[in-house]
């Protein structure tokens, strides 16, 4: 199969085009957009800047007085079958503790379920880096049990601390930084989401795959000393 | 002396070290930056070689030397001061020892651009010098200063800006386009906007017709600058520099890459309109430019210089010297 069936080209100005699978979150889509980011990258032609992983997209950037769109799609060679090999799964030991997860038991009670059930799919969920945006490390996954989706709360609350996760209109967010936020903070991770100094500045790339491991406080406080606890799912 | 410094004197936010913008991690939710205005950032790098230039905003810009120092200053409708000397850029001079270079924005323009000879910004991060004014990524300590390399002083010179500010922005096809109806597009290039004063680094916000599309709400994908995206409000925001590289709102166009200044220096409240280009008069236009760019030419006096005449003797000049006469 060649990389574009199925995909839509679309414009992005002079010197950028999208590669599109389709316009909504699908795990399946996330996977060969992780394959096609890995492709792109290794075969692309001088003048390639980056491309750009998204939910359903590649944004592909270049230099227009090297390069072009048609040279660099010509570059790309056959789809693999095994593409999906190019991403890892991992299990993140996570608290949802109260005292950390602060917006959990109000987000229980809005969705009418009992905190330990929310906790329960929290931990349940099969998640997937769908993309990086807003800051850097700040990580989209889709896959959380959309039982659990939810508007934004009425207030947005002071600064979370750097790797709380966070429940958003149907996805869950892992955040590399300390902010105030209006969704619903339901766990913590020990993670740095974000070291430009470490080799690969972030744990996963977009395609990724990830569960959480309930934790207990100590257990989490443990982590974020000794190291976060990451490792890969065998 | 071998060495020089120089330092900003009371640093305000608008104040910023650009170099053409970090590239590599986009991916990873690390935001582009880069100068607002590439054309007069590069012009500058032109006319005084640096690994990155200080990108000057609405405030101004006071930049002290130790030792003698050559910088470039650019940027529309900026005047800058040294001593008794007053200057409009683009211009090649030097900062004496001990002295202060005003830079003062005037009735036009946003951004204003300096590099210095021999400028040492210090380590880059993630292989970048630019600063990321929203999230504070990359910044320096710009009152503790810079070493730089101490030259001798010289007249200033002055050159021609290759760039006009004035007149419609080209745009290019955005992957949304085809959210837009057809009527829509045309009246986005047909009717006025105005800039709003919500403008940053990151975006521009326009206010005028109220641009409709299908539906207001996608599933992010990447951001290119220039970008001009449309949330429910029908009122446009352009993704500028420091844009995060991923967002939700559908994309209309992108602005050409050689009418992305004609847009970031217009102020809050000027008015602004579109039209589309094809990908072939972008490239014209943006070859163009770095043509320009890249042969700077000398300025020359157009207009009339009272101070100037005030000290030519001019019956002398009309006549001619005593010597010349015979």
């Amino acid at each position: 199969m060649a990389w574009l069936d199925g995909a839509t080209l679309r414009p992005s100005g002079e010197a950028a085009f999208v590669i599109e699978y389709g316009e909504e979150i699908d795990q399946t889509v996330g996977q060969r957009v992780a394959g096609l980011y890995a492709a792109i990258s290794a075969a692309a032609p001088e003048g390639f800047v980056e491309a750009v992983p998204t939910f359903r997209s590649l944004l592909v950037l270049f230099d227009p007085d090297v390069t072009s769109k048609d040279a660099i799609l010509a570059a790309l060679p056959e789809e693999s079958a095994d593409a999906a090999a190019a991403t890892t799964e991992w299990i993140v030991p996570a608290c949802f503790d109260a005292d950390v997860a602060e917006d959990l038991e109000e987000a229980a009670r809005n969705l009418d379920l009992p905190p330990d059930t929310v906790r329960e799919r929290l931990a349940a969920s099969h998640y997937q880096i769908g993309m990086y945006g807003f800051a850097p490390g700040y990580a989209y996954m889709s896959g959380i049990d959309q039982s659990l989706t939810l508007p934004r709360r009425q207030k947005p609350r002071p600064p979370i601390p750097a790797g709380s996760i966070i429940m958003a209109a149907g996805m869950a967010v892992l955040c590399s930084v300390s902010m105030p936020t209006g969704w619903y903070v339901v766990g913590r991770t020990a993670l740095t989401l974000f070291d430009p100094d470490r080799d690969p500045m972030v744990p996963f790339a977009v395609g990724d795959r990830l569960t959480f491991e309930p934790v207990s406080r100590e257990e989490l406080e443990r982590l974020a000393r000794e190291g976060n606890g990451l490792r890969r799912a065998s | 002396m071998s060495g020089a410094r120089i330092r900003v004197v009371d640093p305000n936010p608008l104040i910023t070290v650009q170099d053409a913008g970090r590239r590599g991690a986009m991916r990873f939710g690390v935001s582009e930056s880069g100068p607002m205005d590439w054309v007069r950032y590069r012009l500058a790098g032109r006319l005084v070689e640096a690994p990155a230039a200080i990108e000057v905003g609405l405030g101004g810009a006071r930049i002290a030397a130790e030792g003698t120092v050559r910088v470039a200053v650019t940027g529309p409708g900026f005047t800058v001061k040294v001593g008794e000397t007053t200057l409009t850029p683009p211009a090649r001079l030097t900062i004496p020892d001990g002295e202060v270079m005003t830079i003062t924005p005037g009735r036009t323009g946003m951004w204003a651009y300096v590099t210095v000879e021999g400028i040492d910004f210090g380590p880059p991060v993630l292989g970048s010098y630019a600063t990321n004014a929203r999230t504070g990524f990359g910044r320096r300590d710009l009152a503790a200063g810079f070493a730089c390399a101490a030259v001798n002083a010289t007249a200033p010179e002055l050159f021609d800006d290759p760039y006009d500010d004035t007149g419609p922005v080209a745009v290019l096809p955005g992957p949304q386009q085809h959210m837009f109806p057809p009527a829509i597009r045309e009246r986005f290039a047909s009717e006025p906007f105005r800039l709003s004063p919500a403008l940053d680094r990151m975006g521009y916000t326009l206010e005028g017709p109220r641009v409709e599309a299908i539906s207001h709400d996608i599933v992010s994908d990447g951001i290119v600058e220039g970008a001009m995206q449309v949330p429910g409000n029908g009122q446009p925001i352009v993704q500028l520099a420091d844009r995060a590289p991923t967002g939700g709102y559908p994309k209309i166009c992108v602005i050409a890459a050689a009418d992305r200044p004609r847009l970031a220096q217009r102020r809050p409240h000027e008015e602004v309109r579109f039209r589309w280009i094809d990908i072939e008069e972008a490239g014209r236009r943006r070859r163009a430019l770095m043509d320009a760019i890249a042969h700077p030419a000398p300025r020359i006096r157009r207009e009339f210089d009272p101070e100037i005449l005030a000290r030519v003797n001019l019956v002398g000049g009309v006549w001619g010297h005593p010597e010349h006469t015979g």
